[in-house]
């Protein structure tokens, strides 16, 4: 069953004062959190999170195709590094 | 061919129906890029073995593709070739230039940071979620940086260096002692 309407989405209260303090400052730095529930909401764009997976804070940079989402989406607590290697895979 | 002249593909994952079709997971960022190769090396005993290849069609699964082989028209014989690592010539790949690279290209170069100069050295690339990240570490602290257009500089191939100009605050909150010091 999907969050009702009404409530509006989840964004912990800390991380959403942080976001806006920071929509409000040039100079963009870094917001660490533990809240993976929060949803990424438009005014995050742009923002580096540094999201914790329960090892570590992973570096989420956000863009707009991440609207919606949760910030636990984007810092998996699993990584699967795959079969070492040259690949092609490129930045690009 | 020795493996080290080559890249790795992908791995046969499994049977196609009974006539000797079998499924490759490409590991690549566009499988579809391979829908025309002829032939492909297949590791067995750690050697490379190449194989022809009959057709190959897309699969409705993204990264999967459906591959015949000339000579393979049996689902026993094709069974034998099911979880081996496929492989081609590294010439196969395009060269990059400017600030696009392959991921295994950076790997051992040095990261100099746009304030804090050289920070470390990339030891690994983690490519899941959205952004890849820059696995690099400076002595024994390790250091994720986003691989994005917004923070990278420039890739000096020749100095097998980085310039990257990371978000302000990120390469302190790892080289922090208390790394859980601020609260959210």
């Amino acid at each position: 069953m999907s969050r009702s309407l009404k409530k509006g989405p989840y964004i912990h209260y800390k991380l959403e004062q942080r976001v806006f303090q920071m929509a409000s400052n040039p100079k963009k730095s870094v917001i660490k959190t533990w809240s993976r529930a929060s949803m990424i909401s438009p005014d995050f764009v742009g923002l580096t999170i540094a999201v914790h997976n329960g090892n570590k804070f992973i570096p989420v940079y956000v863009t707009e195709n991440m609207v919606g989402h949760k910030l636990g989406e984007f810092a998996p607590t699993r990584i699967f590094r795959g079969h070492a290697g040259k690949k092609d895979k490129a930045k690009k | 061919m020795e493996i080290s002249e080559c890249f790795l593909l992908g791995y046969v994952s499994k049977l196609f129906g009974y006539k000797g079709d079998v499924i490759f997971f490409i590991d690549a960022d566009e499988p579809e890029n391979y829908l025309e190769m002829e032939s492909v090396f297949v590791k067995k005993n750690n050697k490379l073995i190449p194989f022809f290849i009959d057709r190959i069609q897309k699969h409705s699964k993204q990264n999967n593709l459906i591959v015949k082989f000339q000579d393979i028209n049996s689902a026993e014989q094709a069974e034998l070739l099911v979880g081996s690592e496929l492989y081609l010539p590294l010439s196969f790949l395009p060269k990059l230039t400017g600030n696009k690279f392959y991921f295994h290209e950076v790997i051992g170069f040095k990261v100099s940071d746009k304030d804090k100069g050289i920070i470390g050295e990339i030891k690994d690339i983690i490519d899941v979620g959205s952004t890849p990240i820059f696995q690099v570490f400076a002595g024994h602290k390790e250091i994720l940086l986003p691989i994005h257009d917004n923070f990278l500089v420039s890739v000096d191939k020749d100095s097998k260096t980085i310039f990257y100009k990371a978000p302000e605050g990120l390469i302190d909150m790892y080289l922090a002692d208390d790394l859980y010091s601020k609260d959210e």
